[in-house]
């Protein structure tokens, strides 16, 4: 590359034509992060130690457009709206039954192998029906005591999309 | 004479655009969130606060609040109807229990809008460090109902919307 291109390519001429190209790359820049890619930032140990506190990633939106969440699938949930939402994986769809055995999570009375779970807890939850329209997640942490942990069911409408990794 | 004529016709069309935009603004909306966003940024503390700071806090939040309130918040175990005189009380025992704490809301959205009745839907976030100096941030999604009173939207009601139900 010429040094006389490289001038060019940083300092472009700037004409109606570029000005164009700048503003179509603005518009499909902006409808990308902001319907597709939706960039997010993670806070708080709920998903630890699979996704820590400080770590960035993106919420592909179109993830459950043709399909639905399925178990094992990790989600964002919609609080209020796309600013802050909640990271959790989905353990069971409609119709299951989800209930948490001295730290063992059970799904239609069956034990569950969850390899994503790092630490063992000792969480006793009886058993509770996933409604219809309904999932059930749960964050990867179960270190931390029940009560302080966000999980339960939450209609498939609130899911905002899945993590891109 | 053809600039003057060009330069009144952009006048025109420019004093139309404001006029346009101005009657576009949903001014009532605008007073909401307003209303909300500064009592969100009022229940706000910190450690080394002077007494008259607190004292004017308190009045601000207090005069944000209509007669009787209802607070339904299950994260924080809050479940009942505050009356306007006992914001101090209850604000001053929250400062107790917190060393510190802010919220800030996010995606703040009127929901419906009627004169005088107002709903509202955010996410707030509440970043605190309980008397321990353990940190017990969390975010919450809430629905306001707001009243006007005297020209001023009152909080009637803040309950937290269950987002993942147990």
């Amino acid at each position: 590359m010429t040094d006389s291109a490289i001038k060019k390519f940083f300092f472009p001429q700037i004409t109606k034509r570029y000005l164009l190209r700048v503003a179509v790359v603005a518009i499909i820049a902006f409808i990308i992060f902001k319907f597709v890619f939706i960039p997010f930032r993670i806070q708080g140990e709920s998903m630890a130690p699979n996704y820590v506190t400080g770590s960035f990633n993106f919420c592909f939106a179109l993830r459950y457009v043709f399909s639905k969440p399925a178990p094992s699938d990790v989600v964002l949930v919609r609080m209020a709206g796309q600013n802050v939402m909640l990271l959790k994986r989905v353990v069971a769809t409609e119709g299951q039954s989800v209930e948490f055995r001295e730290g063992n999570l059970f799904v239609d009375g069956k034990k569950v192998n969850e390899p994503y779970v790092a630490d063992k807890s000792d969480w006793n939850i009886p058993p509770t029906v996933v409604k219809p329209g309904y999932v059930y997640v749960v964050g990867d942490n179960r270190s931390m005591p029940a009560k302080g942990h966000a999980f339960g069911q939450t209609p498939v409408t609130r899911i905002a999309g899945a993590p891109l990794w | 004479m053809v600039t003057k004529k060009y330069l009144i016709v952009a006048l025109i069309l420019f004093a139309a655009g404001v006029i346009l935009l101005f009657l576009s603004v949903d001014w009532e909306a605008r007073a909401v969130k307003k209303q909300l966003r500064s009592l969100a940024k009022e229940m706000t503390w910190a450690p080394g606060e002077n007494e008259l700071e607190i004292a004017s806090r308190i009045r601000y939040v207090q005069g944000k609040i209509a007669q009787t309130c209802q607070v339904d918040i299950p994260s924080y175990n809050i479940y009942r109807a505050v009356l306007k005189e006992d914001v101090p009380a209850y604000m001053m025992m929250g400062r107790s229990y917190y060393r510190n704490l802010s919220v800030d809301l996010k995606d703040l959205k009127i929901e419906s809008i009627q004169v005088p009745q107002a709903r509202a839907v955010a996410t707030a976030y509440v970043k605190a460090t309980d008397a321990y100096n353990q940190r017990n941030d969390h975010a919450l999604a809430l629905e306001f109902n707001l009243q006007k009173i005297e020209k001023k939207w009152l909080v009637t009601a803040a309950k937290e919307m269950q987002v993942l139900e147990r």
